[in-house]
Protein backbone atom coordinates (compact mmCIF):
# COMPACT_ATOMS: atom_id res chain seq x y z
CA UNK A 1 0.00 0.00 0.00
CA UNK A 2 2.73 2.39 0.85
CA UNK A 3 4.29 1.40 -2.12
CA UNK A 4 1.54 2.19 -4.23
CA UNK A 5 1.44 5.78 -2.63
CA UNK A 6 4.87 5.87 -3.38
CA UNK A 7 4.57 5.27 -7.05
CA UNK A 8 1.67 7.43 -7.43
CA UNK A 9 3.29 10.42 -5.84
CA UNK A 10 6.13 9.75 -8.32
CA UNK A 11 3.57 9.69 -10.99
CA UNK A 12 2.14 12.98 -9.80
CA UNK A 13 5.45 14.86 -9.92
CA UNK A 14 6.21 13.51 -13.35
CA UNK A 15 3.28 14.61 -14.57
CA UNK A 16 3.73 17.81 -13.05
CA UNK A 17 6.51 18.59 -14.20
CA UNK A 18 5.72 17.06 -18.00
CA UNK A 19 2.91 19.04 -18.13
CA UNK A 20 4.67 21.97 -16.70
CA UNK A 21 3.16 25.02 -18.37
CA UNK A 22 1.02 22.56 -20.79
CA UNK A 23 -1.93 25.55 -20.51
CA UNK A 24 -1.26 29.01 -22.37
CA UNK A 25 1.79 31.00 -23.77
CA UNK A 26 3.65 33.02 -20.81
CA UNK A 27 4.67 35.51 -23.27
CA UNK A 28 0.90 36.60 -22.95
CA UNK A 29 0.79 39.94 -20.84
CA UNK A 30 -2.09 38.21 -19.02
CA UNK A 31 -0.45 35.14 -18.64
CA UNK A 32 -0.59 35.14 -15.17
CA UNK A 33 -4.09 36.59 -14.70
CA UNK A 34 -6.91 35.09 -13.48
CA UNK A 35 -10.08 35.97 -15.27
CA UNK A 36 -13.70 37.40 -14.35
CA UNK A 37 -16.12 36.18 -15.83
CA UNK A 38 -20.06 37.31 -15.24
CA UNK A 39 -22.51 34.43 -14.86
CA UNK A 40 -24.68 35.81 -17.44
CA UNK A 41 -21.89 36.77 -19.51
CA UNK A 42 -22.23 40.02 -19.60
CA UNK A 43 -18.81 40.92 -18.72
CA UNK A 44 -15.57 39.72 -17.91
CA UNK A 45 -11.72 41.20 -16.95
CA UNK A 46 -8.48 40.29 -16.18
CA UNK A 47 -7.34 40.08 -12.63
CA UNK A 48 -3.91 39.05 -10.67
CA UNK A 49 -4.32 37.47 -7.60
CA UNK A 50 -2.40 37.60 -5.49
CA UNK A 51 -2.44 40.86 -5.16
CA UNK A 52 -5.78 41.36 -5.55
CA UNK A 53 -8.35 40.11 -3.34
CA UNK A 54 -12.50 39.66 -3.71
CA UNK A 55 -13.81 41.88 -0.88
CA UNK A 56 -16.58 41.61 1.39
CA UNK A 57 -19.00 43.34 -0.71
CA UNK A 58 -18.16 41.39 -3.71
CA UNK A 59 -21.16 39.30 -5.34
CA UNK A 60 -21.32 37.09 -8.37
CA UNK A 61 -23.04 39.71 -10.17
CA UNK A 62 -21.00 42.65 -9.04
CA UNK A 63 -17.66 42.01 -8.20
CA UNK A 64 -15.62 44.09 -5.77
CA UNK A 65 -12.03 43.25 -5.19
CA UNK A 66 -9.15 45.35 -3.46
CA UNK A 67 -5.23 45.31 -2.72
CA UNK A 68 -3.63 46.14 0.71
CA UNK A 69 -6.44 46.72 3.02
CA UNK A 70 -5.60 48.87 5.76
CA UNK A 71 -8.94 49.94 7.12
CA UNK A 72 -11.59 47.30 7.30
CA UNK A 73 -14.43 49.36 7.98
CA UNK A 74 -13.44 51.77 4.89
CA UNK A 75 -11.85 49.10 2.59
CA UNK A 76 -14.29 49.51 0.13
CA UNK A 77 -14.01 53.27 -0.03
CA UNK A 78 -10.62 55.24 1.50
CA UNK A 79 -9.85 52.05 3.49
CA UNK A 80 -7.66 50.38 0.52
CA UNK A 81 -4.53 50.85 -1.56
CA UNK A 82 -6.97 49.66 -4.73
CA UNK A 83 -10.37 49.07 -5.24
CA UNK A 84 -11.76 47.49 -8.57
CA UNK A 85 -16.25 47.04 -9.59
CA UNK A 86 -18.11 45.84 -12.16
CA UNK A 87 -21.58 46.19 -12.77
CA UNK A 88 -23.93 46.23 -15.57
CA UNK A 89 -26.69 48.74 -14.94
CA UNK A 90 -30.03 47.31 -18.06
CA UNK A 91 -31.92 50.83 -17.42
CA UNK A 92 -29.40 53.44 -18.46
CA UNK A 93 -27.73 53.87 -21.81
CA UNK A 94 -24.19 54.36 -22.03
CA UNK A 95 -24.01 58.19 -21.96
CA UNK A 96 -26.96 58.21 -19.57
CA UNK A 97 -24.29 56.43 -16.73
CA UNK A 98 -21.17 57.95 -17.77
CA UNK A 99 -22.55 61.39 -16.72
CA UNK A 100 -24.39 60.25 -14.33
CA UNK A 101 -21.02 59.05 -12.59
CA UNK A 102 -19.67 62.30 -13.95
CA UNK A 103 -21.88 64.21 -11.66
CA UNK A 104 -21.48 61.69 -8.78
CA UNK A 105 -17.20 62.24 -8.60
CA UNK A 106 -18.09 66.13 -9.19
CA UNK A 107 -20.25 66.29 -6.08
CA UNK A 108 -17.35 64.48 -4.29
CA UNK A 109 -14.75 67.20 -4.23
CA UNK A 110 -13.11 65.13 -7.13
CA UNK A 111 -11.80 67.05 -10.13
CA UNK A 112 -13.25 65.28 -13.17
CA UNK A 113 -11.81 65.70 -16.73
CA UNK A 114 -14.73 64.57 -18.44
CA UNK A 115 -16.58 61.86 -20.29
CA UNK A 116 -13.96 61.06 -23.04
CA UNK A 117 -13.84 57.77 -26.00
CA UNK A 118 -12.09 54.75 -24.66
CA UNK A 119 -10.92 51.69 -26.68
CA UNK A 120 -9.99 48.58 -24.13
CA UNK A 121 -6.95 45.76 -25.09
CA UNK A 122 -9.06 44.44 -27.59
CA UNK A 123 -9.97 47.64 -29.14
CA UNK A 124 -13.69 48.08 -28.15
CA UNK A 125 -14.80 51.33 -28.21
CA UNK A 126 -16.85 52.78 -24.99
CA UNK A 127 -16.50 56.04 -22.83
CA UNK A 128 -14.14 56.67 -19.83
CA UNK A 129 -14.70 58.93 -16.93
CA UNK A 130 -11.43 60.15 -14.89
CA UNK A 131 -11.45 61.88 -11.39
CA UNK A 132 -8.56 63.39 -9.19
CA UNK A 133 -8.40 63.85 -5.94
CA UNK A 134 -5.33 64.69 -3.49
CA UNK A 135 -3.47 61.34 -3.22
CA UNK A 136 -6.44 59.58 -5.18
CA UNK A 137 -7.36 58.66 -8.43
CA UNK A 138 -10.97 57.40 -10.41
CA UNK A 139 -10.91 55.68 -13.93
CA UNK A 140 -14.24 54.62 -15.07
CA UNK A 141 -15.14 53.02 -18.35
CA UNK A 142 -18.67 51.77 -20.20
CA UNK A 143 -19.05 49.98 -22.58
CA UNK A 144 -22.75 49.48 -24.16
CA UNK A 145 -24.55 46.17 -25.11
CA UNK A 146 -27.98 45.61 -25.91
CA UNK A 147 -29.07 44.61 -22.58
CA UNK A 148 -27.80 47.86 -20.88
CA UNK A 149 -24.63 49.34 -20.04
CA UNK A 150 -21.45 47.57 -18.02
CA UNK A 151 -18.95 49.33 -16.36
CA UNK A 152 -16.18 49.56 -15.02
CA UNK A 153 -14.40 51.50 -11.90
CA UNK A 154 -11.51 51.32 -10.58
CA UNK A 155 -9.80 53.63 -7.50
CA UNK A 156 -6.31 53.65 -6.99
CA UNK A 157 -4.81 55.50 -3.79
CA UNK A 158 -1.45 57.46 -3.54
CA UNK A 159 -0.14 55.86 -6.69
CA UNK A 160 0.44 57.93 -10.26
CA UNK A 161 -0.37 55.97 -13.08
CA UNK A 162 0.39 52.36 -12.95
CA UNK A 163 1.01 50.18 -15.98
CA UNK A 164 -0.30 46.99 -14.11
CA UNK A 165 -3.76 48.99 -13.54
CA UNK A 166 -3.89 50.60 -17.02
CA UNK A 167 -3.59 46.78 -18.31
CA UNK A 168 -6.24 45.68 -15.81
CA UNK A 169 -8.62 48.40 -16.72
CA UNK A 170 -7.82 47.40 -20.42
CA UNK A 171 -8.66 44.07 -19.90
CA UNK A 172 -12.74 45.16 -19.19
CA UNK A 173 -14.63 43.84 -22.39
CA UNK A 174 -18.40 43.74 -22.44
CA UNK A 175 -19.69 40.10 -22.78
CA UNK A 176 -21.79 38.52 -25.53
CA UNK A 177 -24.35 42.03 -25.39
CA UNK A 178 -21.35 43.64 -26.92
CA UNK A 179 -20.80 41.28 -29.58
CA UNK A 180 -18.17 39.78 -28.57
CA UNK A 181 -19.05 36.02 -27.92
CA UNK A 182 -15.68 34.22 -27.45
CA UNK A 183 -14.98 35.23 -23.40
CA UNK B 1 118.77 -51.48 76.59
CA UNK B 2 119.20 -54.48 74.88
CA UNK B 3 118.14 -55.55 71.78
CA UNK B 4 114.81 -57.24 72.76
CA UNK B 5 113.46 -54.11 74.78
CA UNK B 6 114.61 -51.83 71.63
CA UNK B 7 112.57 -53.81 69.46
CA UNK B 8 109.32 -54.19 71.44
CA UNK B 9 110.54 -50.30 72.02
CA UNK B 10 110.14 -49.78 68.00
CA UNK B 11 107.27 -52.21 67.14
CA UNK B 12 105.18 -49.95 69.92
CA UNK B 13 106.19 -46.96 67.96
CA UNK B 14 105.26 -48.27 64.69
CA UNK B 15 102.18 -49.28 65.54
CA UNK B 16 101.20 -46.55 67.30
CA UNK B 17 101.92 -43.95 64.79
CA UNK B 18 100.15 -46.63 62.37
CA UNK B 19 97.30 -46.64 64.79
CA UNK B 20 97.38 -43.16 64.70
CA UNK B 21 97.41 -42.50 60.79
CA UNK B 22 94.99 -44.69 60.24
CA UNK B 23 92.27 -43.10 62.51
CA UNK B 24 93.57 -39.65 61.18
CA UNK B 25 92.98 -40.87 57.99
CA UNK B 26 90.01 -42.49 58.70
CA UNK B 27 88.20 -39.52 60.27
CA UNK B 28 89.39 -36.85 57.92
CA UNK B 29 88.39 -38.61 54.69
CA UNK B 30 85.09 -37.87 55.87
CA UNK B 31 83.07 -34.49 55.25
CA UNK B 32 78.82 -34.19 55.44
CA UNK B 33 77.12 -31.80 53.92
CA UNK B 34 75.11 -29.59 55.24
CA UNK B 35 72.24 -28.91 53.05
CA UNK B 36 71.36 -33.13 51.83
CA UNK B 37 73.27 -34.51 55.45
CA UNK B 38 75.24 -36.71 53.15
CA UNK B 39 78.90 -37.77 53.98
CA UNK B 40 81.50 -37.66 50.86
CA UNK B 41 85.46 -38.43 50.83
CA UNK B 42 87.64 -35.37 51.73
CA UNK B 43 88.32 -35.70 47.97
CA UNK B 44 85.07 -34.06 47.51
CA UNK B 45 85.16 -30.51 46.86
CA UNK B 46 81.35 -30.04 45.62
CA UNK B 47 78.28 -31.73 46.66
CA UNK B 48 76.90 -33.50 43.77
CA UNK B 49 73.38 -32.92 45.16
CA UNK B 50 72.99 -29.51 45.42
CA UNK B 51 76.29 -27.98 44.66
CA UNK B 52 77.74 -27.12 48.33
CA UNK B 53 80.96 -26.02 48.35
CA UNK B 54 81.98 -28.89 50.75
CA UNK B 55 85.63 -27.41 51.42
CA UNK B 56 83.75 -24.14 53.21
CA UNK B 57 80.75 -25.97 54.19
CA UNK B 58 81.40 -29.10 54.98
CA UNK B 59 81.28 -30.26 58.25
CA UNK B 60 84.01 -32.74 58.96
CA UNK B 61 82.79 -36.25 60.66
CA UNK B 62 84.31 -37.00 63.89
CA UNK B 63 82.40 -40.81 63.97
CA UNK B 64 84.25 -43.58 62.86
CA UNK B 65 81.25 -44.77 60.37
CA UNK B 66 81.49 -44.06 56.85
CA UNK B 67 79.41 -45.23 53.55
CA UNK B 68 80.19 -48.15 51.55
CA UNK B 69 81.75 -46.27 49.11
CA UNK B 70 84.60 -43.93 51.01
CA UNK B 71 85.76 -46.63 52.78
CA UNK B 72 89.72 -46.31 52.58
CA UNK B 73 92.13 -49.38 52.26
CA UNK B 74 93.68 -50.71 55.27
CA UNK B 75 97.57 -50.20 56.07
CA UNK B 76 98.24 -54.06 55.30
CA UNK B 77 97.15 -53.72 52.05
CA UNK B 78 99.57 -54.63 48.89
CA UNK B 79 99.98 -51.42 47.19
CA UNK B 80 98.62 -52.07 43.84
CA UNK B 81 94.91 -52.16 45.46
CA UNK B 82 96.09 -48.99 46.96
CA UNK B 83 97.03 -47.39 43.98
CA UNK B 84 94.19 -48.87 41.91
CA UNK B 85 91.69 -47.35 44.94
CA UNK B 86 93.56 -44.19 44.61
CA UNK B 87 93.17 -44.02 41.10
CA UNK B 88 89.45 -44.66 41.44
CA UNK B 89 89.28 -41.91 43.85
CA UNK B 90 91.14 -39.87 41.77
CA UNK B 91 89.03 -40.66 38.79
CA UNK B 92 85.79 -40.45 40.80
CA UNK B 93 87.41 -37.13 42.23
CA UNK B 94 87.52 -35.80 38.80
CA UNK B 95 84.39 -36.89 37.80
CA UNK B 96 82.53 -35.23 40.49
CA UNK B 97 84.51 -31.89 40.55
CA UNK B 98 83.71 -31.47 36.59
CA UNK B 99 80.45 -32.31 36.93
CA UNK B 100 77.88 -29.65 37.14
CA UNK B 101 74.90 -29.93 39.62
CA UNK B 102 72.92 -27.71 37.47
CA UNK B 103 72.90 -28.71 34.13
CA UNK B 104 71.74 -32.39 34.34
CA UNK B 105 73.90 -35.14 34.77
CA UNK B 106 74.07 -37.18 37.59
CA UNK B 107 71.91 -34.65 39.53
CA UNK B 108 70.20 -36.30 42.54
CA UNK B 109 67.22 -34.63 43.36
CA UNK B 110 65.32 -35.34 46.52
CA UNK B 111 61.85 -36.41 45.69
CA UNK B 112 58.77 -34.90 47.78
CA UNK B 113 56.60 -37.55 49.18
CA UNK B 114 53.34 -37.94 48.04
CA UNK B 115 52.46 -35.55 51.76
CA UNK B 116 54.76 -32.86 50.64
CA UNK B 117 52.71 -30.04 48.41
CA UNK B 118 54.05 -28.38 45.66
CA UNK B 119 55.16 -25.06 47.56
CA UNK B 120 56.92 -26.96 49.99
CA UNK B 121 58.75 -29.33 47.14
CA UNK B 122 59.30 -25.51 45.50
CA UNK B 123 61.02 -23.70 48.44
CA UNK B 124 62.91 -27.29 49.40
CA UNK B 125 64.41 -27.26 45.67
CA UNK B 126 65.10 -23.65 45.64
CA UNK B 127 67.23 -23.59 49.17
CA UNK B 128 69.77 -26.15 47.33
CA UNK B 129 69.77 -24.85 44.13
CA UNK B 130 70.44 -21.00 45.93
CA UNK B 131 72.66 -22.05 48.36
CA UNK B 132 70.20 -20.95 50.98
CA UNK B 133 71.56 -22.13 54.30
CA UNK B 134 68.39 -20.53 55.97
CA UNK B 135 66.86 -23.58 57.44
CA UNK B 136 64.08 -20.84 58.74
CA UNK B 137 63.10 -19.57 55.68
CA UNK B 138 59.56 -19.46 55.78
CA UNK B 139 57.11 -19.02 53.00
CA UNK B 140 54.89 -16.15 52.40
CA UNK B 141 51.96 -15.58 53.49
CA UNK B 142 48.90 -16.63 51.83
CA UNK B 143 47.57 -13.03 51.08
CA UNK B 144 50.97 -11.93 49.93
CA UNK B 145 50.88 -14.94 47.37
CA UNK B 146 47.61 -14.35 45.79
CA UNK B 147 48.10 -11.22 45.70
CA UNK B 148 51.43 -11.59 43.31
CA UNK B 149 49.27 -14.26 41.41
CA UNK B 150 46.57 -11.76 40.24
CA UNK B 151 49.27 -9.42 39.42
CA UNK B 152 50.44 -12.16 37.36
CA UNK B 153 47.55 -13.21 35.85
CA UNK B 154 46.95 -9.62 34.87
CA UNK B 155 50.04 -9.60 33.17
CA UNK B 156 49.78 -12.85 31.54
CA UNK B 157 46.02 -11.27 30.18
CA UNK B 158 47.92 -8.04 28.68
CA UNK B 159 50.63 -10.17 27.08
CA UNK B 160 47.49 -12.40 25.98
CA UNK B 161 45.77 -9.06 24.50
CA UNK B 162 49.05 -7.67 22.92
CA UNK B 163 49.57 -11.34 21.00
CA UNK B 164 46.00 -11.58 19.78
CA UNK B 165 46.74 -8.02 18.59
CA UNK B 166 49.40 -9.06 16.49
CA UNK B 167 48.05 -11.81 15.40
CA UNK B 168 44.78 -10.12 14.51
CA UNK B 169 47.04 -7.40 12.48
CA UNK B 170 49.39 -10.18 10.88
CA UNK B 171 45.64 -11.70 9.49
CA UNK B 172 44.48 -8.91 8.03
CA UNK B 173 47.92 -8.37 6.51
CA UNK B 174 47.74 -12.25 5.13
CA UNK B 175 43.94 -11.60 3.77
CA UNK B 176 45.39 -8.19 1.79
CA UNK B 177 48.57 -10.28 0.34
CA UNK B 178 46.08 -13.09 -0.49
CA UNK B 179 43.58 -11.08 -2.63
CA UNK B 180 43.90 -12.58 -6.04
CA UNK B 181 45.22 -10.31 -8.57
CA UNK B 182 42.58 -9.67 -10.60
CA UNK B 183 40.69 -7.86 -7.36
CA UNK B 184 43.97 -5.72 -7.32
CA UNK B 185 43.52 -4.89 -11.28
CA UNK B 186 40.42 -3.95 -10.72
CA UNK B 187 41.07 -2.09 -7.79
CA UNK B 188 43.53 -0.07 -10.07
CA UNK B 189 41.68 0.33 -12.71
CA UNK B 190 39.19 1.87 -10.35
CA UNK B 191 40.97 4.27 -9.09
CA UNK B 192 42.54 5.31 -12.27
CA UNK B 193 39.01 5.78 -13.96
CA UNK B 194 38.18 8.05 -10.86
CA UNK B 195 41.14 10.22 -11.04
CA UNK B 196 41.21 10.74 -14.74
CA UNK B 197 37.47 12.16 -13.64
CA UNK B 198 38.94 14.22 -10.88
CA UNK B 199 41.55 15.90 -13.70
CA UNK B 200 38.82 16.37 -16.45
CA UNK B 201 35.52 17.04 -14.42
CA UNK B 202 35.12 20.12 -11.83
CA UNK B 203 33.73 19.51 -8.83
CA UNK B 204 32.63 22.95 -8.71
CA UNK B 205 31.24 25.97 -10.93
CA UNK B 206 29.88 28.96 -10.64
CA UNK B 207 28.96 31.49 -13.61
CA UNK B 208 26.54 33.02 -15.69
CA UNK B 209 23.01 31.50 -17.40
CA UNK B 210 20.83 33.82 -19.60
CA UNK B 211 17.79 32.33 -21.01
CA UNK B 212 14.44 34.29 -21.79
CA UNK B 213 10.76 34.94 -19.80
CA UNK B 214 9.41 37.20 -22.78
CA UNK B 215 5.50 39.25 -21.69
CA UNK B 216 3.89 41.22 -24.35
CA UNK B 217 6.62 42.75 -26.63
CA UNK B 218 9.34 42.80 -23.84
CA UNK B 219 11.94 39.80 -24.66
CA UNK B 220 12.01 39.27 -20.73
CA UNK B 221 15.62 38.47 -20.56
CA UNK B 222 16.41 36.75 -17.42
CA UNK B 223 20.46 36.37 -16.73
CA UNK B 224 21.91 35.30 -13.05
CA UNK B 225 24.94 33.69 -11.31
CA UNK B 226 24.45 29.75 -11.15
CA UNK B 227 26.21 27.66 -9.50
CA UNK B 228 26.97 23.68 -10.09
CA UNK B 229 28.37 21.31 -7.58
CA UNK B 230 29.46 17.72 -9.23
CA UNK B 231 27.58 15.10 -6.81
CA UNK B 232 28.98 12.21 -8.89
CA UNK B 233 32.12 12.47 -11.40
CA UNK B 234 32.01 9.29 -13.32
CA UNK B 235 30.41 8.60 -16.93
CA UNK B 236 27.10 9.44 -15.40
CA UNK B 237 26.85 12.83 -14.02
CA UNK B 238 24.87 13.90 -10.74
CA UNK B 239 24.96 17.81 -9.91
CA UNK B 240 22.78 20.29 -8.10
CA UNK B 241 22.48 23.84 -9.37
CA UNK B 242 21.66 27.03 -7.79
CA UNK B 243 20.37 29.94 -9.75
CA UNK B 244 19.96 33.50 -8.85
CA UNK B 245 18.99 36.06 -11.79
CA UNK B 246 16.77 38.56 -12.93
CA UNK B 247 14.18 39.15 -15.56
CA UNK B 248 14.00 42.42 -17.25
CA UNK B 249 10.37 43.51 -18.18
CA UNK B 250 10.50 47.40 -19.80
CA UNK B 251 10.36 49.12 -16.38
CA UNK B 252 9.59 46.19 -14.12
CA UNK B 253 12.69 43.57 -12.72
CA UNK B 254 11.90 40.38 -11.39
CA UNK B 255 14.22 38.38 -9.40
CA UNK B 256 14.19 34.67 -10.21
CA UNK B 257 15.53 31.52 -7.60
CA UNK B 258 16.12 28.24 -8.88
CA UNK B 259 17.47 24.84 -7.70
CA UNK B 260 17.98 22.29 -9.96
CA UNK B 261 19.04 18.77 -9.90
CA UNK B 262 20.52 17.61 -13.12
CA UNK B 263 21.56 14.11 -14.31
CA UNK B 264 23.44 12.91 -17.43
CA UNK B 265 26.31 11.25 -19.41
CA UNK B 266 30.18 12.54 -19.45
CA UNK B 267 32.82 11.28 -21.18
CA UNK B 268 36.24 12.78 -19.32
CA UNK B 269 38.59 13.47 -21.72
CA UNK B 270 40.47 16.99 -22.02
CA UNK B 271 37.67 18.25 -23.73
CA UNK B 272 35.14 16.42 -21.79
CA UNK B 273 31.43 16.77 -23.25
CA UNK B 274 28.24 16.13 -21.22
CA UNK B 275 24.60 15.89 -21.40
CA UNK B 276 22.54 16.70 -18.23
CA UNK B 277 18.25 16.60 -18.23
CA UNK B 278 17.56 19.11 -15.57
CA UNK B 279 14.70 19.15 -13.09
CA UNK B 280 13.87 22.75 -11.01
CA UNK B 281 11.80 24.33 -8.57
CA UNK B 282 11.77 28.47 -8.03
CA UNK B 283 10.41 31.19 -7.07
CA UNK B 284 9.51 34.29 -8.96
CA UNK B 285 9.46 37.53 -6.82
CA UNK B 286 7.47 40.25 -8.69
CA UNK B 287 6.46 43.76 -8.06
CA UNK B 288 2.87 44.10 -9.36
CA UNK B 289 0.15 46.81 -8.70
CA UNK B 290 2.89 48.02 -6.23
CA UNK B 291 2.48 45.03 -4.52
CA UNK B 292 5.71 42.45 -3.83
CA UNK B 293 4.23 38.90 -5.14
CA UNK B 294 5.54 35.75 -5.42
CA UNK B 295 5.23 32.89 -7.91
CA UNK B 296 6.20 29.41 -8.21
CA UNK B 297 8.52 28.23 -11.15
CA UNK B 298 8.95 24.79 -12.26
CA UNK B 299 11.65 23.73 -14.70
CA UNK B 300 12.76 21.14 -17.23
CA UNK B 301 15.33 20.98 -19.81
CA UNK B 302 18.48 19.65 -21.08
CA UNK B 303 21.88 21.46 -21.21
CA UNK B 304 25.00 19.75 -23.29
CA UNK B 305 28.09 21.70 -22.80
CA UNK B 306 31.80 20.81 -22.60
CA UNK B 307 34.37 20.94 -19.58
CA UNK B 308 37.72 22.13 -20.81
CA UNK B 309 40.31 21.73 -18.80
CA UNK B 310 42.46 25.39 -19.17
CA UNK B 311 44.90 25.15 -16.20
CA UNK B 312 46.25 22.63 -13.67
CA UNK B 313 43.09 23.56 -11.37
CA UNK B 314 41.11 25.33 -13.57
CA UNK B 315 38.42 24.57 -16.12
CA UNK B 316 35.86 26.52 -18.28
CA UNK B 317 32.87 24.90 -18.72
CA UNK B 318 30.40 26.40 -21.77
CA UNK B 319 27.01 24.82 -22.54
CA UNK B 320 23.76 25.52 -24.29
CA UNK B 321 20.53 24.03 -23.41
CA UNK B 322 16.39 23.97 -23.56
CA UNK B 323 14.00 24.92 -20.92
CA UNK B 324 10.49 24.96 -20.56
CA UNK B 325 9.64 27.51 -17.81
CA UNK B 326 6.40 27.25 -16.10
CA UNK B 327 4.02 29.17 -13.48
CA UNK B 328 0.28 28.58 -12.93
CA UNK B 329 -0.17 27.35 -16.55
CA UNK B 330 1.42 29.57 -18.26
CA UNK B 331 4.63 28.45 -20.19
CA UNK B 332 7.73 29.70 -21.54
CA UNK B 333 10.08 27.95 -23.94
CA UNK B 334 13.36 29.07 -24.25
CA UNK B 335 16.65 28.33 -25.22
CA UNK B 336 19.40 28.90 -22.16
CA UNK B 337 23.42 29.60 -22.54
CA UNK B 338 25.47 29.58 -19.98
CA UNK B 339 29.74 29.90 -19.45
CA UNK B 340 30.59 28.77 -15.88
CA UNK B 341 34.54 28.44 -14.47
CA UNK B 342 35.06 25.35 -12.63
CA UNK B 343 37.70 24.12 -10.20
Amino acid sequence: MMLMRYFARVRIWGLLFLCTGCGHDGTDPFALFDTYHHPDNLFSFAYLSPPWMHHGESSDVHPVMVVRVYDDLTAGGMGSRMRLEAWSDPEKAIRELAAQRYLFWKRAGYQVSGVTPYANYDGFQGLQVTAVYPHHRVREVFFECVEGTVAFSMRIHGEDRNEDSEMLLSSFRPGRCGGADDL
Amino acid sequence: MTCERRLRSEFLLWGMLAILLWTTDLVAGQVRCPVCHQLFVREVEVCPNDGTDLTLLGRREESETASDETKTDTPGEPSESRSAKTRDSAEEQAARKYQRHDIGGARKRVEPSPEDDFGEVERRDRLRRLKDARAGWTPPAPEASVRSDDGRQRRQQEELLAEYAVARDQAAADRNRRKSQSEIDKERRRREKDALFRDHVPVISMGNRVFFMGEGASPGVTSGLEVDANLIRTNVRVSMTSFVGVRHIEKRRDVLFLENIALGVQHPWHLSPYLLFRLGLGVMLSERFGEQSSYMVRTIGFDIGMDCRVGRHLFLSPSVGYTRMAIYSAGWDTVTFKVSVGF
